[in-house]
Formats: C-alpha cells, structure tokens, sequence
C-alpha cells in the first residue's frame, strides 16, 4: 500500500470519526436539564466528594466574606428562589466570596457562590436575583452532573477514535462540551427568569445584568469564539432574556414585581467600597475608578466613597481614567492581556512614563485625587487612611513638603498600622528630597 | 564463567554503570534562583515565616481527572511543616503560621489574601523568566511588608504545590493506547519564594519535582512532602552562610537593591528639614484629630537631631508654597485646580465582562 493510500484512509477515517463525534454532540446539546431525581453513580462519587469539600477549602483560603447584611440578602433572596430540592445531596446554602471579580458559581451538592465584584456591580436586588435565580437552576437541573456525564462519554469515544484521528477527535469533543455548555447555561437563563417572576423579581432586570457585564473598562477581556466559550455571547444573551422577560409578563401594570434599587445600593455599599479597594489591589485601576465614581453619585457626602475614589485615581499612576477609543480593538486586548502577563507592575508603569503623555496623564490623576483625598478628610477629619493617600499622591506630584505633613500626620494616628515601614520609607525619600532642595536653592 | 559469557554481560554492566547516574538525577530535580543580595547575605531575611501553602492535588483516572480537595490539605499541612523544620536545620529562625495565627490578627485574612493573590500574580511572571530572579526583578509589594510587620518577621515563605497522581488504570490506558510507547507518571512539584518583608522583594525562588506515587501522596503525605520539601531546598544557603555572586548579578544588585529597613527618627528628620514646627500636624494634613506621639518620639517642634541642624535649614519665610490652599469650610467643597470630576453617571456603572458561570 502507497503511502499516499494510507494517509488518505486515516484522513477518511478521521472524517468520519469526527461526524460521529460531532453528531453525538448534538444530540448531548438537545438535552435539557434534569429536574427530577438524578441518584449519583459510583464513578461520579468523586466528583461529589471534592464538591462537598470545597465548602472547607474555601473556608481555608479564607475566602468566604464573613457574616454580613450583604450575606443575609444573598441567603433570603436564594431561599426565595431555591425550587424544594429533589435528591438527599442537595442542600441549599448561599455565600459570599471575596473576590472583586465578577462571577458566581453553583456547584450540585446545593452550594451556590456569589463573588462580591458581581454584587457590588449590580444596579439593584432584582438583578442579584435574576444572577441567583440562574446559579440555583443549575443545581436545580442537575447541570453539573449531566455535564459531567457528557464529558466521561465524550472523553471515552475521544480515546477509542483518537489514534485513528491524528488527534483531531480532541478537537471534536472540546466543541462538543462547548455546545452543550451553551444549551445548560441557555436553559438556567431561561428557567430562572420564571423563577425570578414566581418569586415576585422582575424579571427583565436579567438583561440589564448581562448588558452591565459587557462593559471592559481595563479592556483586557477579548470575546472568545463563540464555539469555545462555555457560555452564550452576552449580547445574544441580553436579547434572548430581553424577549423571554417580555412574553413572560402579564398584560397590565407591572409596578408590583420588586426591584429595590436604593435599599440595594445602600446594603452593598460597605462591600463595594471593599471591592473597588480589591480591584486596586488586584491592578484593575479604571474598572475600581468606575466603581468608585458610582459610589460617589450614589453618597457624595460619604467621606468612604470620596476616599476610594482618591485612592482609585491614585491607583491610575499614568494610565487614563478611560482608555483611549484607538486601543479597544480586539487586537489591543489580546496585547494587553499578554503585557499584564509578562511584564511586572513596575515595568509597565515605567514603559507608560517613558511617553509624555504617560507623565501628563499621571498628574492629572494624582492633582483630582489630592482633591478627593481633601473632599474625604473635611467630611470625616479622623480618617487617618485619607491622610496616608494624600500624602502619597502629594509625594508622586512632587509637593514634598505637603507630602511629608499628611503622611507624619497618618504615622502618629496610627502608630500600630502594618504599612508603617511603607509610609516611613516614603518620608525618608521625601526628608531627602527636601533636603537637597534647601541644599541647592540660592 | 566463561569469556563468551562475559563479553555478553560486560556491556550490559557497563551501559547499566554509565546511565545510572543519569536515571537517578533525571526524574528528580530542584533549580533555585537567588538574589545577589540573598546570596551576600545582605539582604537575606534571617526570620522567616512559613506561609500555609497551597496545594493542588489531581487524580487522573482513565477516563476522568478529579481533584483531590481533602488529600491536598494534608499535603499542604505537611509541606509547610517539612519546610519550616529545613529552614530550622539551616539556622533561620522559623514561624510556621497557622490559620489561628492570621486571624488573630486584625484585618489579617484580609492581608494574607492579598499577599497571596499578589504573590501569584508575580509567579505567572517567574515561571516566563525564572532567572530574572537574579536580578531582583520581581516583588510582591506592599502586601509583604504589611504582612511581615503584622507577623514581626524579615521574610516571607509562600509555597505553591502542585500534585498528579495516576492510578494503574490510567497508567495501564496510556501503554497500551500508545503500544507502549508512553507512560504517565505520578509527581509532585513544589514552587517556594522567599520574599523580603521590608519592600517584598522575591529574593529567593526555589523549586523542586519528586516522582512520588500516588499511593504514597495519599497514605504518607508526611513522606512524600519532605522528599519533596527536601528536592526544592537543596540548594538552600545556611543562615550565615555566604555565596559568590555572578557579577552581572551584583551590578543588578546595584541598580536595583533590596530595602532597608527605615526608623521612625525619619519623623524628626523630616520635621527638621520642613524647618517649621509640626506642632499640629493632624490639623495640618486635614486630621482633626489623633493619639499623641507613641512614647519614645519627642514632641513636633523639639530641636531636631545633630546631623540636622536648624542652622542649615532656610528660614520658614522662605519656603517654597508647596502646600495646597486651606481646604474650605465643611460643606462647601474646594474648587477642583484642575478639571473637575466627570458628572455622576456620565459612564456605565458596570465592572467588566466575564461570564456568569454554573
């Protein structure tokens, strides 16, 4: 046989092979959730022994926000939502995590995570509800389970057709989980907008959240192909929930299903402010400014918000506040993603003051957080933090001696504070800089 | 024996002499990376505290991987335990740091996840560029310091551990699927930064993979850590002990050198070279008001120290206007100097765009 004839026989083999694959996965994708009874298989024992475990892994990495208002919300709001479990292994509980993140996750035991980026995103209860009503029906309907059942059958056919496929069955069967993915996440979108209606939410706040969830401040998240992602696009899914809301409701007013907007915002507060502080932290500057500049319009006169703010225009260095039209292509958040991963803070921060525009930018950012850091302190005169921030930000402007007073300032009302060696090595260089001024001046 | 015999033996022994060493050597191995500081001992932190670790821990089946979430909190318990006892025997003074001790700490959950997660941060960044090290590239930032301070230590020990353990049947899949050309094998790695409490400076990055099976992860993971533990810290200097930097290290060392710690005598220094008394410095940085002065410091407008003279200093009169115009009265915020802040809601209140996932 030609060596030709053998290639062409595993091209067709491997044709063949992969129609199979991706029939099988289409018939997986046309299943819908299971909301009856599912008992758990013996080769499915260890999936639910490492479910059951995270519980303590989270606690571990102390990660669970602790016992709060917002964690009681979380709670009643799933309590209204959660459908009377079915299956002894589901028990429902409700958790904040600390992560500034926007995400939340279900796992099939009952437990259902919300991440405290997502809540300090959101506009109003009926949208926390609408993210909850989806999470619940994913345990609900068994999702995680069925999907790790398609994935077992799908990984076995994988192996049996792989050596005869060159490898292009992996290909096949990453498309397939995919799509069906895409069909549970569809049909949690779908089932919760019921429950969120039953449960008296309306339900066309879950547009709104998906419509919020496409802003990119820090324009480093790069849509995925949709045949890849796990998840459907978010505008199909704004319009899909937008037009399901609609056939959902009744005729008449509406005025009677909840959305709580200000009581909301008020309960979040304490935890976005947390977030927005995280998100510094975490180098998402211009995602914590957005946050923040909301925080301010909701409670100007909270001296909290305006120092949060101070510290997110801090946080800026020489980065514009919103990034220029030019660079949100695609293209720039790939590149951007890939900079954040291969440089370090330091390097990136200098690659963006070696350009004038990176210097100018960065003063201007440092000039309207000193003001906001004077806006925090009048409101509240004890706030030692602001004073900390001023003097940091007065230092990067190069106003050294009002830098040094803020932060002497910060030292003697704090004397106990972790960050002391940090704020003393700043009015080290700032008592050297002064020195040298007085020292060269005529 | 006969000599036919033996020519057949003889280069069996021979090859089986000559490639020992190398299948020893090959499937265990431990790299580490040191500052230039680190290796002079200057800016090597002598008490140290051991992180809790963080360990993954997956069971690859034949068909499908789990993750061991339960069995990896052994391995982490034992790893932190097998790292701080080598670091004992190396002379450093240890503290091995238990989830009591965080949270006894004010606000020290907090501390320690934002250490953690920028120390991750930096380990995406070593993993590029491991020799960088050298050269004092990667820090972990304020987060360090702040912990180190709360923990009354130098240094820092994070370590991240990642596990894989194949059963027989994954094992036996894999030969035979490949005709016995492959086979998978089970093994831990271990990823160990020691960072400067003073500056969280990675000073030290030291890794290690052991070949150890699953049975024994899972039955002994006291054994397997400190088999591990002890691949990774092989190379480990004692306390006192003083290497030879590379001299492209040094000059790195040079431009870029590691923190020293600064003393609160800098409050005065300041005071002396500002020239003017900070008998109020609270009211004057927008403070209304605050403790007194920890015991020890003397009151602001105390004659500065001696390597300060006031006589060197220029007469307040003629100071620079660095400071900003008096904050207006309460209730009526200061006109912006510069532009003034975007009108509420101007942009959408949203954070950013990954997915809602189950």
């Amino acid at each position: 046989m030609s060596c030709a004839r053998v290639l062409r026989r595993i091209v067709v083999a491997g044709s063949v092979a992969g129609l199979i694959l991706a029939a099988a996965g289409r018939a997986d994708a046309q299943e819908k959730g299971e909301y009856g009874p599912v008992p758990v298989r013996d080769s499915e024992k260890p999936l639910m022994k490492s479910v059951t475990e995270y519980e303590d892994l989270f606690v571990r990495r102390n990660a669970r926000y602790p016992e709060s208002a917002v964690g009681a919300l979380v709670t009643s709001i799933g309590n209204a939502l959660a459908p009377k479990p079915v299956d002894d292994y589901i028990h429902y509980r409700f958790h904040v995590l600390r992560d500034p993140d926007v995400n939340a996750f279900a796992l099939p035991d009952g437990q259902v995570y919300v991440q405290a980026g997502l809540i300090a995103m959101l506009e109003n209860e009926a949208q926390l509800a609408a993210v909850m009503a989806h999470e619940v029906n994913h345990t609900a309907g068994h999702h995680v389970i069925l999907r790790y059942r398609s994935v077992r059958s799908k990984s076995v056919a994988g192996m049996v057709f792989g050596p005869f496929t060159l490898g292009l069955s992996d290909i096949f069967v990453g498309l397939s989980v995919s799509g069906y993915s895409r069909e549970l996440e569809d049909e949690a979108d779908s089932h919760g907008l019921s429950l969120m209606l039953e449960a008296g939410w309306d339900p066309r706040q879950m547009a709104r959240t998906f419509e919020l969830m496409q802003a990119d401040p820090d324009v480093e998240t790069p849509h995925r192909a949709t045949a890849w992602s796990s998840h459907p696009q978010l505008p199909a899914r704004v319009e899909s929930a937008r037009a399901r809301a609609a056939t959902l409701l009744p005729e008449g007013p509406t005025t009677a299903l909840k959305v709580n907007g200000d009581e909301y915002r008020e309960i979040v507060r304490p935890l976005s402010c947390a977030v927005a502080l995280g998100l510094i932290d975490e180098d998402q500057p211009r995602t914590a400014c957005v946050l923040a500049r909301r925080l301010v319009a909701e409670a100007p006169a909270n001296p909290a918000t305006r120092f949060v703010l101070a510290e997110s225009l801090r946080g800026l260095g020489a980065l514009s506040e919103v990034a220029p039209a030019e660079q949100t292509t695609q293209t720039d958040k790939k590149q951007n993603v890939k900079e954040r991963g291969r440089l370090t803070r330091a390097e990136r921060e200098a690659a963006l003051l070696a350009t004038p525009e990176g210097v100018a930018e960065k003063k201007r950012n440092l000039e309207t957080a000193c003001d906001e850091y004077h806006r925090a302190l009048e409101l509240d005169g004890s706030m030692a933090e602001a004073s900390r921030g001023l003097g940091l930000a007065e230092h990067g402007l190069g106003n050294n001696e009002a830098a040094g007073r803020a932060l002497v300032a910060y030292l003697r009302a704090r004397p106990d504070a972790t960050d002391r060696p940090i704020v003393l090595k700043q009015l080290e260089q700032i008592t050297a800089a002064l020195k040298s001024d007085r020292e060269t001046r005529p | 024996m006969n000599l036919r015999r033996l020519l057949l033996v003889l280069p069996v022994v021979l090859a089986a002499a000559f490639f020992a060493p190398a299948l020893e050597a090959a499937p265990k191995s431990g790299t580490e990376f040191m500052t230039a500081g680190f290796q002079t001992t200057e800016t090597r932190p002598l008490r140290l505290a051991v992180l809790p670790a963080h360990a993954q821990f997956y069971k690859a089946q034949a068909v499908m991987t789990n993750e061991m979430v339960a069995e990896a909190g052994a391995l982490e318990r034992e790893s932190a335990k097998s790292i701080a006892s080598i670091l004992e025997a190396r002379g450093y003074s240890v503290r091995l740091v238990t989830r009591a001790d965080i949270e006894a700490i004010p606000g020290g959950a907090d501390l320690l996840l934002r250490f953690d997660n920028r120390f991750n941060e930096e380990l995406g960044k070593v993993f590029k560029a491991p020799k960088d090290v050298r050269h004092g590239r990667f820090s972990v930032g304020d987060p360090a310091t702040e912990l180190a301070r709360a923990l009354k230590v130098e240094g820092l020990v994070p370590m991240r551990i990642v596990a894989v353990g194949n059963t027989a049947g994954r094992a036996g899949l894999v030969a035979a699927l490949s005709l016995g050309m492959a086979f998978v094998q089970s093994y831990s790695t271990m990823y160990l930064g020691i960072v400067h409490g003073n500056g969280g400076r990675l000073e030290g990055y030291f890794t290690g993979y052991e070949p150890n099976g699953l049975k024994r992860m899972v039955q002994e993971p006291d054994k397997a850590m400190a088999e591990l533990s002890d691949r990774a810290m092989k190379d480990l200097p004692m306390a006192h002990q003083v290497l030879k930097p590379k001299k492209k290290d040094l000059e790195a060392e040079a431009a870029n050198p590691g923190g020293e710690q600064v003393g609160d005598e800098i409050i005065q220094q300041f005071e002396a070279a500002a020239g003017k008394s900070l008998a109020e410095p609270a009211a004057a940085a927008g403070l209304e008001t605050g403790p007194p002065p920890p015991a020890g410091e003397p009151p602001a407008g105390d004659p500065p120290p001696a390597d300060n003279p006031p006589a060197q200093d220029p007469p307040p009169a003629q100071d620079p206007p660095a400071e900003k115009d008096p904050p207006p009265p309460p209730g009526n915020p200061p006109p912006s100097r510069r532009e003034p802040p975007p009108a509420p809601g101007e942009r959408a209140p949203a954070i950013r765009d990954p997915a809602v996932t189950g």
